[in-house]
């Protein structure tokens, strides 16, 4: 079973997320601000984040200097979520791919599938 | 590990394309689709509130119906209201009801074991389930007044709602709360959650009760403002929008100076040279006093240069009326058969002024109406319990001028005999680009019959009283009414003898 690893403030949307995500078949770990995505993160190895743009304590892009300055997680794919309507930051900031809220569930099964390969948790669905 | 760049972006959401509105979803009511400029937004959470018997299950239900015949999915979620087998029974009565629907894209379920058990939690479970496993697209939730009775605190409810809006967001469901809680309950956290509001209440008028929506607000567009009646009939609820709420439809079309014949070429002359196109005319006078012969000749005058007329009329049903124009030789049934003129009868029933509204533009649309005669402005005004009606008839008549009718307006002065010319409702006057009044006086023991041009816009006009006659030909507009004492007493006296009638005669406005 993958793990991922939900980054946000925003409560509801990571209660959706996570109740959405563990339903498709992955373990889902989550973090309410930057500083315990990272503390994390150290815990849970997740194949991927779903990280938020604008948050409290340490705010998304904090994450991703920290997190692309550990060589270990320079690959892990990190999917940025953001509400803001202009200035996001470019792509060369470390993202991997972006989503812009409020999204659908099928967006972001569709970002995580295109990330982790036709992999959707270990549930077989075929049924 | 890897020294390779991160991965293209995904292209799913580019930084440089800014959120878009979520597209409408239409109700399948047109009136509300209109009050709501083209419906309620997808995966908006939308508050109705209202008494018992105000139709709000009704309303909901008819959404629901309408939102799967259009090939959505919807789910009906009951919270100890009444049961479904109540419900369904009662909705069979409807035209909008669909049995094949019930069950397979259209579900209904309880939701009251899980509320009981499980709180407002439990509720939210069995609702994500609902979405997730029958992909529903439209979602109601009736008895909301229970859930926030059965909410251990006023955070947990508005909990409740933040993380279903996010739900709903998700999967792209609309949902609508059913509540028969009190609008004006202060603080209830849904007012402030919900994407719109609205209220369905009744009012009492005497003997009648009047139904009434009213949109309190509405998150991503503007709304007809207001109150907009509604009746239930058995396709479900019908809401007229506020006449006075809706925008126009487009910038008048340019007159050009071009002015319309109203049939009787004697009349034309004295208004110099006829109706000016899409305008305005009352025709002011006492019963009897020919007005309707009068309107009947601008239709059937209208059928002949091609321009299609509507009588849109309260008293004479279409047989009386087509017997009169027949006896005056304008053939008014061959026009109707034609398709050249369309009669439309108000019964004397109780009748609503919006939809009246909607029935006469809606008409004039369907049938590319370009003569319009309304007969008379009294009908309307029975229907006005609001005092709205020189608002009401200012926008209709702009309206009108804007899908280039040219409309005449009968409108019954109190008094055979009348001492006082003035238009009887108050405020509509400024409206009428010309007033035409009829009267009838008295002279040595006889009643005759005289109009008189009394305001025309933009155009001279006879200023004289002219008698008139209505023959088996059809009207005859004589010379100028000698002058004389007291006309407008309704008891004349003759200062001097007279001219012989005559249709031919050059007139005051004329020299």
């Amino acid at each position: 079973m993958k793990t991922l690893l939900i980054i946000d403030d925003e409560f509801s949307l990571v209660e959706s997320l996570t109740e959405l995500l563990s339903w498709e078949g992955y373990e889902v770990v989550t973090a309410a601000n930057g500083r315990q995505g990272l503390e994390q993160l150290e815990r849970s190895s997740p194949a991927l984040v779903l990280l938020d743009y604008m948050m409290p304590v340490m705010d998304g892009m904090q994450v991703l200097r920290s997190l692309r300055s550990n060589p270990a997680y320079r690959d892990l794919p990190v999917v940025l979520m953001t509400a803001a309507p202009m200035g996001l930051p470019p792509h060369e900031k470390g993202w991997t791919a972006l989503l812009r809220k409020p999204f659908t569930a099928a967006d972001v099964l569709r970002v995580i599938e295109r990330l982790l390969g036709d992999s959707r948790g270990d549930i077989d669905r075929s049924g | 590990m890897s020294d390779s760049p991160p991965e293209k972006p995904d292209d799913l959401n580019t930084p440089e394309t800014l959120p878009a509105l979520p597209p409408r979803v239409p109700t399948g009511l047109p009136g509300l689709d209109r009050i709501l400029g083209g419906g309620l937004f997808q995966a908006g959470i939308y508050l109705i509130a209202g008494p018992p018997g105000s139709g709000k299950t009704i309303l909901a239900n008819q959404l629901c119906f309408y939102h799967v015949a259009a090939g959505g999915r919807a789910m009906y979620i009951t919270l100890l209201a009444e049961s479904h087998a109540r419900m369904l029974g009662h909705l069979q009565t409807f035209s909008f009801f669909s049995a094949d629907a019930v069950g397979q894209t259209l579900k209904y379920i309880n939701g009251f074991k899980a509320i009981e058990n499980e709180g407002l939690a439990g509720l939210l479970q069995l609702l994500r389930g609902a979405v997730r496993e029958h992909r529903a697209t439209l979602l109601v939730l009736d008895g909301m007044m229970t859930a926030s009775v059965l909410a251990r605190s006023g955070t947990d409810y508005k909990k409740f709602i933040n993380e279903l809006q996010t739900w709903a967001g998700m999967y792209g469901c609309t949902v609508l709360f059913l509540t028969s809680a009190d609008l004006d309950g202060a603080g209830q956290p849904e007012h402030t959650m919900v994407d719109g509001i609205c209220e369905l209440g009744l009012e009492r008028l005497d003997m009648k009760t009047m139904r009434k929506l009213t949109v309190h607000k509405f998150r991503g567009s503007g709304f007809a403002e207001g109150g907009h009646t509604y009746v239930i009939t058995r396709d479900g609820l019908v809401i007229y929008p506020r006449l006075e709420s809706l925008p126009l439809s487009q910038l008048p079309e340019r007159a050009n100076g071009k002015r319309l014949g109203t049939g009787i070429a004697a009349l034309d002359r004295l208004m110099g040279g006829g109706l000016a196109y899409s305008s305005t005319t009352l025709f002011l006078g006492s019963s009897g006093s020919g007005k309707t012969i009068f309107g009947l000749h601008f239709l059937a005058a209208g059928a002949q240069a091609g321009e299609p007329g509507l009588l849109f009329g309260f008293f004479e049903n279409p047989a009386e009326v087509i017997h009169k124009a027949n006896r005056l030789g304008l053939g008014l049934d061959t026009l109707c058969e034609r398709g050249d003129v369309t009669i439309l009868w108000q019964p004397a029933a109780e009748q609503l002024l919006d939809a009246l509204g909607e029935r006469l533009l809606r008409t004039v649309r369907e049938r590319g109406i370009k003569r319009l005669f309304i007969d008379g402005l009294v009908g309307f005004k029975e229907a006005d319990h609001s005092g709205r009606l020189a608002g009401y008839f200012a926008v209709l008549a702009a309206e009108l001028a804007v899908l280039g009718v040219t409309t005449i307006i009968t409108e019954e002065t109190r008094e055979l005999f009348v001492r006082e010319i003035q238009v009887p409702t108050p405020g509509v006057s400024a409206i009428f680009q010309n007033i035409i009044f009829f009267r009838q006086v008295e002279v040595e023991a006889e009643l005759l019959r005289l109009l008189s041009v009394m305001k025309t816009r933009d155009s001279a006009h006879a200023r004289a009283l002219y008698q008139f006659d209505i023959t088996d030909h059809g009207i005859e507009i004589g010379l100028p009414f000698q002058p004389s004492r007291n006309v407008l007493t309704g008891v004349s006296q003759l200062l001097a003898e007279g001219p012989p009638m005559s249709t031919g005669g050059k007139h005051e406005g004329e020299r």
